[in-house]
């Protein structure tokens, strides 16, 4: 019994760890003036079935969550466009997420943000469709523009 | 009977630490001294100020929650604990305003559990990032991915 008691505390304890708060931060150089970019920005996030709940366009800033949470865990996502020329734009997204994905699902998950925002600056509404295996299947990296989806 | 004594000391000493958790005070800043700690001038204008400040947020990982280009205004929140010991959620406050063609002001306000507290610390810092941010090309400052 006190056995069972200690590998639940410790289960538990060892748990809890996974679930810290977690920021991580990506950027990129992005060939589009930063209205192309912030729109793609945008529609980034709407692909990827979240929910706005920061707009401001002067700003370059845009970011937006999934409508619920799952289990307990919860995440954000920013992206901030800023113009470093007339048709260049310099592109930051940050994923504050609380919950188990490890570190690589994260990253990788940076990586498909911006690849979709690469996608959508180029493409813009020709993008392949999205579908949501598509982002946990792919492994590294960015999807091709116009591939399948 | 030496046992329950032993139980009546260290309730009493619980009760005691408790109290004076509870008596800590946060340091009362008259007006000036709050724009001293607070405010910064910048030798930049508002624009690029504000972009200096969302670069510095992020970099510092906090969550940016509202934005207002226009009035000046940013919120952003940060968050830190675990699930075992409690997430503990603090906000900054920061309010850019012009002050000329190429100067503007930048103040920060803090708060943590709720509360208005000011950490004379993390405005501090903030205040170095922003300045770091506003004087250094967005492409030459380092954006990776955190731990």
């Amino acid at each position: 019994m006190r056995r069972a008691l200690g590998a639940i505390i410790v289960a538990t304890a060892l748990g809890s760890g996974c679930v810290a708060p977690r920021t991580l931060t990506r950027s990129a150089e992005i060939d589009a003036a930063s209205d192309v970019a912030f729109r793609a920005a945008a529609a980034t996030l709407l692909d990827d079935r979240q929910v706005f709940d920061l707009s401001d366009g002067d700003a370059g800033l845009v970011a937006g969550g999934p409508p619920s949470s799952v289990y307990g865990a919860s995440e954000r996502t920013t992206f901030w466009v800023t113009p470093i020329e007339t048709e260049r734009s310099f592109v930051i997204v940050q994923v504050h997420h609380v919950g188990y994905e490890s570190a690589e699902a994260l990253d990788r998950r940076l990586d498909w943000l911006l690849g979709r925002l690469r996608q959508r600056c180029i493409l813009g509404g020709d993008v392949a469709p999205f579908d949501q295996d598509d982002q946990d299947d792919d492994a590294g990296g960015a999807p091709e523009p116009g591939g399948p989806p | 009977m030496r046992t329950s004594r032993i139980w009546a000391q260290l309730t009493a000493v619980a009760v005691a630490a408790m109290l004076c958790v509870g008596c800590t005070t946060d340091t009362r800043y008259s007006q000036p001294q709050l724009d001293a700690l607070q405010t910064r001038e910048l030798d930049v204008p508002a624009d690029r100020a504000y972009a200096g400040v969302i670069g510095a947020l992020l970099e510092q990982r906090y969550q940016i929650a509202e934005s207002d280009m226009d009035g000046g205004l940013l919120v952003a929140t940060s968050t830190s604990g675990d699930a075992w010991a409690g997430y503990y959620r603090s906000m900054v406050q920061i309010a850019v305003q012009s002050t000329g063609a190429s100067s503007s002001s930048v103040r920060i306000s803090t708060s943590w559990g709720g509360q208005t507290r000011v950490d004379k610390e993390k405005i501090a810092h903030l205040h170095e990032r922003i300045d770091v941010h506003v004087h250094t090309p967005v492409t030459d400052l380092v954006w990776e991915p955190g731990p």
